[in-house]
């Protein structure tokens, strides 16, 4: 199987006035296509450098990141840029929508971007809102912002979709379904999923779960059986 | 704590803060320099004009005495009268040169000279001369210097004791120049005693005169009782208003009232509506910060005084830093005054009002801002203060509902539409700002335009003369056949000036008569006749200016009674014509009214006015003789002034502007930052960000500059309405030129600020952004 993403000794180093904060400390790992990644940790594990690293809205200090062949440790800022308008979709914590664009227009303002994006009206059907297409992010709830996110995230039609902590605003029913929609994403469209968490008892629904602490990882586990969403209990 | 925080409260707020700053410092700094000017000038006019204890009238006369005097000083409202010598002279060896001389005998009670340096004359051999005509003429207290009275052969030498100004001759001009010219016009004080062989023992030829009050009843009284008690004796009574020499000081700093008034009122409103906004702004986004120190168990007193003491900061830095340079603006257009005007130095002061004026102005806007968001806020409990705030549910704008357009659209422009429509405030606020910007910069050329179309009009349309030459009261008939005939003139009219004052219906204006040919081709009244325009054989041609005054219409019987002659006439208003100065008559109009006729003043054309101007200067009976494009230079030196009040106004129009922009700029971004860098998580290149964010202020700009120009053709109108230059009556004219260049600044100074705030993208931290709801 192609290895979607492969990390070799990342270290990411933040300067704190005087102190060198070591956020990710020489970690390595590869990542299959299309499979579903759970990122754990506690606050503060590095867990979110990584994610921003891999999404090219940061640069790391040392080591390799390769991304469907490439080296994007590597890219200087204009070709960061293009890396994230052609092969990534991010989907935050908080949704980060423009509150002044309707939802239809949120995903096609994704949409418009990228060489070679989904329809955004059928990205909508696909998460479900293609009721509330013309409203606007203040008028639907906080799970269906969140949907809309991900619509436009997977709209773009990217190599891989990064999620920061997707269900972390969102209450136990609305996070679940959101993970199940993520879920279906990755077995339906053969996408490559990371989701970075500090919540434990999602990872049995992933297919590799990397464990971090203080900027290392700490296990990397294959799960050849992921459990499917709806069984999965916190 | 509470005040460890403000500290970092101010620092973090910093560069809003410090545009507020800079946009109170601007109103205040035009404000109190403005209002500077009229208030030190009406300082100094007042203490000199009271000081010197300057003239109410004039009266000349031939043959007057003590007993004249006398006469006068029991009028009725007469505080006092003095009796003195006028008479012009000039230096042994140099023609060009005038000197006027006061004589009094005893010491100066009225129009007392005003001592620079030395001391007044104390015996007949002495005379203070006015300093700048000494320090032109090289010469040093102590010097002696040989004058010859002017007609007469007769000569004195005296000796300088003093250097003086005089409150009656602040405007050093003879009458024929408008320019004053401390070399070619002097004038100086001494004893009557030195003047008596010339005139005779306590002979004098003019009573100088203070009323008790200066109204105009008491003016018109007094005019009347001077032509009943002296008749003949008394030739001439000049008030105060007509004495352009002693008045323009006075008269200089009532034109510029409108302006001065006005432009800063102006400035203010703009400063006044960004320090309301931002100051909004910045303490509706402290709300959590209220709702947390509420919970914290903060009284409420003390929250409302932390805000009211934020809003300190910016007044009294605002004001500190207005204030402290605004003398510069008003120093630099006094020193164009003291060049002009001879007056005792003086260094400006700050006006305690203004300052107090300014001082409260600023704290409704900015203190009461604050007072009033601080209280909506404490109104509301804390847990609500510590949400969110609601974000405003987004609405179909106008534009969207016109779906046929809507469609069209790129995304950017929807997106652009939309931010717009949705902050309204910050909608008007910018086309406020940047509209204010172009009515200031508009106006700016406005002013230059107008009064240049208006000389431009006035030398080609109506002065076609090649040379204007004036003549020595009492030519003979064969004096004037003598200029007619000189070589190389081709054409000659002749001009009598007759000053008046003109009554209607009660009201009473002082003005001019000129008597001039009954065909007239070469000084035109109107600039819509080609060459040549007969005068009316029924009447007289009015100016619009003195019709205004008196309320005048075609057909209206006017009254005019000459000045010194006790003489009344009456003339059909024929005409009224813009562009000209009090009343024009035909010579035979004239003639047939049994008045006398001879004129003083004459335009020639000559193919060769410059040989023709050498020739005539040698004739003894004339005073002076100018070629038009003299005349030209010498009104575009007075223009050089309104240049230095243009260029400031250009700047500071355009740095409040630029202020405004850039303000309502930062607070677009920082309020966007997480759509900015959302946008860049999804790819968006810097340059793609940047036209989303700021096409929005080139549109405000362009919205501005379209609603700015016709406030700056209203106001610049307003401004030309309400400020006659040298009684004229100027049309408001902008040119296309204007437009365009004053948008082009105004467009500059907006781009220049996109391009600053286009540097802040490159400091957007994506993750920091989108990590925390805030």
């Amino acid at each position: 199987m192609n290895k979607a993403i492969r990390v070799k000794n990342l270290v990411r180093e933040y300067i704190m006035g005087d102190n060198i904060i070591k956020a990710v400390d020489d970690i390595s790992f590869d990542v299959d296509e299309g499979s579903f990644v759970i990122l754990l940790g506690a606050s503060g594990a590095g867990k979110s450098t990584v994610l921003n690293i891999l999404g090219g809205m940061d640069k790391p200090t040392s080591g390799e990141v390769f991304v469907a062949g490439q080296d994007i440790s590597k890219y200087n800022k204009t070709e960061l840029t293009k890396y994230r308008r052609d092969n990534i979709g991010f989907v935050f914590q908080f949704y980060n929508l423009m509150p002044n664009l309707t939802v239809v227009e949120n995903v096609e303002l994704a949409t418009q971007i990228c060489t070679n994006p989904l329809n955004a009206s059928e990205t909508l059907r696909l998460v479900g809102l293609e009721e509330r297409e013309n409203n606007f992010p203040s008028q639907i709830s906080g799970g269906e912002q969140q949907r809309v996110a991900i619509a436009r995230a997977l709209a773009k039609n990217p190599d891989i979709l990064l999620c920061d902590e997707p269900t972390g605003a969102l209450d136990y029913k609305t996070g679940k379904s959101i993970l199940e929609l993520l879920a279906r994403i990755c077995r339906q469209s053969k996408k490559t999923v990371i989701i970075v968490t500090h919540n434990q008892a999602i990872a049995p629904i992933g297919d590799l779960v990397l464990r971090m602490k203080s900027g290392k990882i700490v296990s990397i586990e294959k799960n050849e059986n992921p459990i499917p969403v709806e069984s999965m209990e916190w | 704590m509470l005040v460890r925080n403000f500290f970092r409260e101010i620092f973090s707020t910093l560069p809003r803060l410090m545009s507020v700053i800079i946009v109170t410092a601007i109103g205040v700094f035009m404000y109190v320099g403005m209002s500077g000017i009229t208030y030190n000038l009406t300082l100094v006019a007042d203490s000199y004009y009271g000081g010197q204890n300057v003239a109410d009238f004039w009266i000349s006369g031939k043959n007057l005495t003590k007993l004249e005097e006398k006469e006068v000083s029991r009028l009725e409202g007469v505080a006092t009268a003095q009796a003195r010598v006028v008479v012009e002279a000039q230096p042994v060896r140099d023609k060009d040169v005038t000197v006027n001389l006061y004589a009094v005998s005893g010491d100066y009670i009225i129009n007392k000279p005003y001592i620079v340096a030395g001391r007044l004359p104390e015996t007949e051999r002495e005379f203070a001369l006015f300093d700048e005509f000494a320090k032109a003429h090289n010469l040093s207290i102590g010097d002696t210097y040989e004058l010859k009275i002017k007609d007469t052969p007769q000569k004195i030498t005296l000796t300088v004791c003093g250097y003086i100004r005089s409150p009656e001759i602040i405007y050093n001009v003879s009458g024929i120049d408008m320019i004053p010219n401390s070399y070619k016009l002097g004038f100086a004080y001494m004893k009557a005693e030195s003047l008596q062989d010339l005139m005779g023992k306590n002979i004098f030829n003019q009573i100088c005169v203070k009323l008790y009050n200066n109204t105009d009843e008491a003016q018109e009284k007094f005019k009347r009782d001077v032509d009943e008690a002296l008749g003949e004796k008394a030739a001439s009574i000049l008030s105060f208003k007509d004495n352009t020499r002693a008045y323009m000081l006075r008269g200089g700093i009532k034109e510029m009232k409108t302006t001065t008034t006005s432009l800063p009122i102006l400035f203010f409103l703009i400063s006044a509506l960004i320090m309301f906004t931002t100051m909004s702004r910045i303490i509706e986004e402290a709300r959590m910060q209220i709702g947390i120190l509420k919970a914290l168990g903060y009284s409420d007193f003390s929250i409302f005084i932390y805000y009211i003491s934020y809003a300190q900061v910016v007044v009294i830095l605002g004001v500190l830093l207005g204030v402290l340079p605004s003398g510069i603006i008003t120093n630099l257009l006094i020193s164009i005054y003291k060049a002009t005007f001879s007056m005792p130095d003086f260094t400006a002061q700050f006006s305690a009002a203004a300052i107090i004026q300014v001082l409260i102005i600023t704290n409704i806007f900015c203190t009461g801002t604050s007072v009033y968001i601080c209280i909506k806020g404490l109104r509301d409990m804390p847990a609500e203060c510590i949400r969110p705030k609601i974000p405003k549910t987004g609405n179909k704008n106008i534009i969207e509902r016109m779906s046929v357009i809507w469609k069209r659209l790129t995304f950017t422009e929807k997106t652009i539409i939309r931010n717009i429509f949705r902050n309204k405030m910050r909608l008007v606020m910018c086309v406020a700002g940047v509209a204010g910007c172009m009515t200031v910069v508009t106006m700016a050329f406005g002013m230059n335009d107008s009064n240049y179309k208006f000389f431009d009009m006035l030398f080609e349309k109506i002065h076609r003369y090649d040379l204007q030459v004036f003549l020595k009261a009492d030519t003979t008939e064969a004096q004037y056949r003598r200029i007619q005939s000189t070589q190389g003139i081709t054409k000659c009219e002749y001009q009598m000036d007759v000053p008046s004052t003109f009554s209607f219906k009660g009201k009473k204006e002082g003005s001019v008569i000129a008597v001039v040919e009954d065909e007239i081709s070469l000084m035109l009244l109107d600039i819509n006749s080609d060459t040549s325009m007969k005068l009316p054989r029924d009447g007289a041609v009015v100016s619009s200016v003195l019709a205004k005054k008196l309320n005048l219409r075609e057909g209206d019987i006017l009254e005019a009674n000459i000045t010194g002659k006790n003489r009344t006439v009456t003339f059909k208003v024929a005409q009224i014509l813009k562009n000209i100065n009090g009343i024009y008559v035909g010579r035979t109009v004239w003639r047939s009214m049994g008045q006398e006729y001879n004129p003083s003043t004459i335009y020639l054309r000559s193919s060769d006015s410059g040989f023709v101007k050498n020739k005539i200067e040698e004739y003894e009976f004339i005073l002076s003789a100018k070629q038009k494009s003299e005349i030209v230079e010498s009104i575009e030196e007075q223009l050089k002034t309104m240049k230095v009040v243009m260029t400031i106004l250009i700047l500071f129009g355009g740095v409040l502007g630029c202020v405004v922009l850039y303000n309502l700029g930062i607070m677009n971004y920082f309020e966007r930052i997480r759509e900015l860098a959302t946008l860049m998580v999804l790819g968006f290149y810097d340059n793609e960000i940047k036209t989303l964010v700021l096409r929005e202020n080139t549109i405000f700009t362009i919205l501005g500059i379209v609603l700015g120009i016709p406030l700056g053709i209203r106001f610049q109108a307003y401004l030309v309405a309400n400020s006659e230059t040298a009684g004229f009556e100027v049309d408001s004219y902008i040119s296309c030129l204007s437009f365009f260049i004053a948008s082009c600044i105004t467009f500059g100074f907006s781009l220049l600020v996109n391009l600053s705030l286009g540097k802040k993208f490159k400091e957007i931290d994506m993750i920091g952004a989108l990590k925390s709801v805030e």
